[in-house]
């Protein structure tokens, strides 16, 4: 015990400059913070590929120094991504997308500071937690990541799945398939099992382009899509500020969001947990720690129809989450070098480097332990320096929500297209971007939810996999495990806590509330004709999809590779039947009920709908406008054409501020990505045939 | 903007430094960059090969042109792949890496692969893959004869088909008559590993160049838990492999072993470079005696040692030709292999 102690003081030594050495390991560490902090906020740059880049620098350096420099890197990207979803509704980092969900509401809401004071101080709270967490665990390391066999990690994914149906808000249909519609999206590419194609469209993109899908669709591509593409259209529409024009609430509202964190402690240190602990799975990847935790967040919650709209929780939930999980992922790296991200894999690379062999060497006293205890003060020691400094620009960078809209979109378009070619440097993540970004717009506007479709898809594989892993392994008797029932259990309890909860919490109050709140908070809107047929359309459009799952799954790949089906199946056909239905009801109904919050009068004035068709329309070739002008001139050219174009024509703005905020554009794309990071944009297709043709024309002339 | 920036930082460097234009093709490095492209993941052991060479191999090359790494990823390499053979401008300075377990599938008949790989210019490889079996303590097998002896069958994990931990075990089974039953559907070699260790699995087929340093640990655990591997397919130092049984010794059947060879032809030249088709001649030899000599580079080589990756240089004349011994492979050996190739849809 003594040893471990000693350890623990000794790693904290380490990293503080209170020696040369240690002087120069926490110079390095600050070095890596800043390389972290601006990969989180920018979209478009990946935490593994920069580390990866880093990599090379540590030849020469101690252990330590090494470690402080990419770990110190590693641990602030969840953070400051963050501070770009609550923002702007763009995900600094794949990992960071759950945030948006309540935290980029809260923006809109002109709560900018006090959702990004949850957000940090949150994460704070989860790096700190999810630290100790690795500290505690060292000793008990090994029987706690081996305890962990395919079939809890299928039972895992299934207790996760089961969230949805709290995801889903007042329509649990739509959300179920929504959720159905994640899980088969999970499906495409090549299958686990046999390497069969599924759904990977090779009869309407051709066998090449369609090769493109055989890794599936990154999560990335469609979050981006999903939340970012449809807050540039409202954005547009309203005319205004992200803000939506109010006046800043006195930016005490930062404090106000740590004070949140506090107020809700329970719900900060368990979803902080559930991130560590999500963490030390090997295989599990960071994007179900956060929609796990947000789920949670919600399903935990006495009143859900909040969340979505602007709910501190679901910003505390994930932001804690998020960081939570670092400290978790990287027992079983040191343990047994397993990498559960790519991140860790680039440190796993790092510590052979280094001439580390990950396993019980990192765990022993003896040996290398006071250098895994000083992984864990680096995390713990970057994630306070990141907050603290985060707290001081944080009023300044909540203002940026106060600034004219028009400013803000082409900037925030070419960064969700960067976002998108960053993930395999390819266009087709940024058609995925657009794809998924006219999805996410009608989805938002005739009411399906968003994170049940997320849920699905970061789950869906790794459900997948394990149930057929295990079923390999064991047969039927897995069922018996118990691991397997405890999940059980905890599934149920999950599932039924708050519905029989919420009943009796409303027996009590019934009479109370009554005579208390005013029975008009639900209001009844009756469905103009229009918008019941392209609902109509839109639930159409989703029994298509489920049609085509459960064709190809019974006579596409299926008729020759049934277990490679057998997934397909049985998620497709209950989508199937629940999109049909859905369908009836959406042609059918011809009122709606929506719950008025108190405060939604005060909001901003309703725009004339003819004015807000003309400014959709403008908008969405304004989105389309981007993508051809990167595909015509290349990113560089492109960031300032389409921008100066857009500020002009588009948003009619005086020509010193379009020159001028071009001139930005272009300086930020060229100087940062092109210049300074070597990011392989292709040469615009434009100048591939101008010069070309030009060439045939003087040969044959 | 770029080409001028870059033709003038290339001009203020021949006028400083006074050189005088050598040959044409030598000269044409100048100023230049070399991009590679690397069809997986930044990070992983493709990509530390590739990173290392273009980092040294600037000084190899007359003209010392800049180098650039770029990760293309999809479809197991396919997409890197399809992209140089298709798109890739035949002007010496793209090189492509990528699994060359692509020629094996297309050797095999494999419908979707639309690449003569013939075609290509071959760079050469910076390594070769040495195929080893390992089975768990926890089995009490210990070596080829007890795994041969055992009645049940043998659980072995594996990524995918295509990967050596998926076919290997089933060539094993053609050729040798082991039983082995191969569990896909794992993530990556790690979470593999993990597997054995929490006794899901009992053996893993890999390559020992990676394992030696991965799976170190569970190399030097002691009973249950420690990982004994059992063949191997060339003599190699370390103590645990140094003297166990070869694949080419122990598969006598020269009909059966042609099996093997048919697949294991891919291990003698893994992570190979190479150009796309139409590539000038002059240029392919001047990347060719680059290559050659930066895997000789002493700069190269300590940082190799440093990461563990071991370093054998497999020349681009060489590499060339097993391209081609893998594409004509007898029609009996392509049948009795047809079972490692991906199905296609009607």
């Amino acid at each position: 015990m003594l040893e471990y102690l000693y350890a623990f003081n000794e790693g904290l030594i380490k990293v503080l400059p209170l020696s040369t050495q240690g002087t120069e390991t926490f110079l390095f560490m600050m070095v890596g913070m800043f390389i972290g902090f601006a990969v989180g906020i920018l979209p478009g740059l990946g935490g593994a590929t920069t580390l990866a880049l880093m990599l090379p620098f540590i030849y020469n350096m101690e252990p330590v120094t090494a470690f402080a420099f990419l770990l110190g890197s590693n641990a602030v990207t969840a953070t400051t991504g963050d501070i770009t979803s609550v923002l702007f509704g763009v995900p600094g980092e794949g990992i960071t997308a759950a945030t948006i969900v309540d935290g980029h509401p809260m923006a809109k809401n002109g709560e900018a500071g006090r959702a990004l004071g949850a957000a940090l101080m949150s994460s704070l709270v989860g790096a700190v937690f999810g630290a100790f967490m690795l500290a505690l665990a060292i000793p008990i390391v090994s029987p706690l990541v081996l305890s962990i066999g395919s079939a809890e990690f299928f039972m895992l994914a299934l207790l996760g799945i089961t969230f949805v149906a709290s995801l889903s808000g007042e329509n649990v249909p739509k959300g179920l398939v929504a959720g159905g519609f994640g899980l088969v999206l999970a499906m495409i590419g090549l299958d686990p099992i046999e390497s069969v194609p599924r759904f990977t469209l090779e009869g309407i993109l051709g066998e090449d382009n369609a090769l493109f899908l055989w890794d599936g669709v990154a999560l990335v591509s469609v979050t981006v899509g999903l939340f970012a593409i449809p807050e540039i259209i409202d954005l547009a529409v309203k005319g205004s500020t992200i803000a939506g024009g109010g006046q800043p609430s006195k930016l005490g509202g930062v404090m106000e969001g740590v004070k949140d964190t506090f107020r809700h402690w329970k719900l900060v240190l368990r979803c902080s947990g559930l991130g560590a602990y999500i963490g030390l799975i090997p295989g599990m990847g960071g994007g179900p720690a956060q929609w796990l935790a947000y789920a949670h967040a919600v399903q935990s919650s006495p009143n859900k129809e909040r969340f979505g709209k602007g709910a501190v929780e679901g910003v505390l939930g994930p932001g804690a989450a998020n960081n939570s999980k670092e400290g978790g992922s990287l027992i079983p790296t040191l343990a047994f070098g397993v990498p559960g991200s790519l991140s860790m894999a680039i440190l796993l690379g790092a510590f052979i480097i280094q001439g580390i062999v990950p396993g019980p060497d990192l765990l022993n006293p003896a040996k290398h332990l006071t250098l895994t205890f000083s992984f864990v003060w680096i995390i713990v020691i970057t994630n306070i320096i990141t907050v603290a400094i985060c707290f001081l620009f944080l009023n300044q960078l909540a203002k940026i929500t106060f600034v004219k809209g028009a400013y803000l979109i082409p900037f925030l378009l070419l960064l969700i297209y960067l976002g998108g070619f960053a993930v395999k440097n390819s266009f087709g993540d940024m058609m995925l971007v657009l794809l998924f970004g006219t999805l996410g717009w009608l989805m938002v506007k005739f009411d399906w939810q968003r994170p049940p479709l997320l849920l699905g898809l970061v789950l869906g594989g790794i459900a997948e996999n394990n149930l057929f892993i295990a079923s390999r392994i064991y047969g039927w008797s897995w069922l018996l495990h118990p691991g397997v029932l405890v999940i059980a259990l905890i599934t149920l309890v999950g599932m039924f806590y708050p519905v029989v909860s919420a009943r009796f919490r409303r027996l009590r109050e019934e009479d109370q509330v009554r005579s208390v709140l005013p029975a008009s908070s639900v209001k009844v809107v009756h469905v103009p004709i229009t918008t019941r047929i392209a609902r109509a359309l839109f639930a159409l459009f989703m029994v298509g999809l489920f049609a085509y799952v459960v064709y190809e799954a019974k006579f596409g790949f299926g008729d020759w590779e049934p277990r490679a089906a057998l997934f397909p199946w049985v998620i497709g056909l209950p989508s199937f039947l629940l999109a049909i239905y859905i369908f009836i009801q959406e042609s059918l109904r011809s009122i709606r009920k929506i719950k008025v919050e108190e405060l939604s009068s005060e909001q901003q004035p309703e725009i004339d709908p003819i004015i807000v068709r003309q400014r959709t329309l403008s908008i969405a070739s304004w989105i389309v406008g981007f993508f051809v002008a990167i595909w015509l001139l290349g990113f560089t050219a492109a960031s300032a054409v389409a921008t100066f174009l857009y500020l002009k024509f588009g948003a009619k703005e005086k020509w010193p501020a379009a020159v001028g905020l071009a001139l930005v554009a272009w300086l930020f794309f060229y100087g940062l990505f092109d210049y300074g990071l070597h990011m392989p944009f292709p040469t615009g297709a434009l100048l591939e045939w101008v010069p070309s043709s030009v060439a045939a024309l003087r040969g044959s002339g | 903007m770029k080409i001028t920036l870059r033709g003038m930082v290339a001009l203020l460097v021949v006028l400083v430094l006074g050189t005088s234009a050598k040959a044409v093709a030598e000269d044409f490095y100048r100023g230049k960059t070399i991009r590679f492209i690397v069809g997986v993941a930044a990070g992983g052991g493709y990509d530390t090969y590739a990173r290392a060479v273009a980092r040294h191999i600037s000084r190899h090359i007359p003209g010392n042109p800049a180098t650039v790494v770029e990760n293309m990823t999809g479809a197991g390499g396919l997409v890197a792949a399809s992209y140089l053979y298709k798109q890739g401008k035949p002007d010496g300075l793209t090189m492509a890496m990528f699994n060359n377990s692509l020629v094996v599938q297309k050797g095999l008949g494999d419908p979707r692969i639309g690449i003569d790989f013939r075609k290509l210019g071959w760079i050469g490889a910076p390594s070769i893959g040495v195929p080893v079996c390992m089975v768990m303590g926890f089995t009490g097998l210990k070596t080829l004869d007890d795994v041969l002896e055992y009645k049940k069958p043998l659980k072995v994990g594996a990524t995918r088909a295509g990967s050596t931990g998926y076919d290997l075990p089933l060539i094993l089974n053609e050729t040798l008559g082991t039983k082995f039953e191969v569990v896909s559907g794992f993530t990556g070699t790690a979470t593999t590993r993990v597997a054995l260790q929490k006794h899901e699995l009992e053996a893993f087929c890999s390559q020992w160049e990676s394992m030696r340093v991965t799976a170190r640990a569970m190399l030097d655990a002691p009973g249950d838990d420690k990982l004994i591997p059992f063949i191997v397919s060339e003599k190699w130092e370390d103590p645990e492999v140094k003297d166990l049984p070869l694949f080419k010794d122990v598969i006598k059947d020269p009909k059966k072993y042609a099996i093997y060879r048919g697949w294991a032809s891919q291990m003698d030249f893994q992570r190979p470079f190479s150009v796309p088709p139409g590539t000038p001649k002059d240029r392919i030899a001047i990347l060719r005696k680059g290559l050659a000599n930066v895997l000789k580079d002493p700069a190269l080589l300590q940082e190799a040692k440093k990461s563990k990756l071991v370093i054998t240089a497999v020349s681009g004349e060489q590499t060339e030709k097993l391209v081609d011994e893998i594409l004509s492979m007898p029609p009996d050996v392509k049948q009795s292999l047809a079972f490692l190739v991906r199905k296609k849809g009607k």
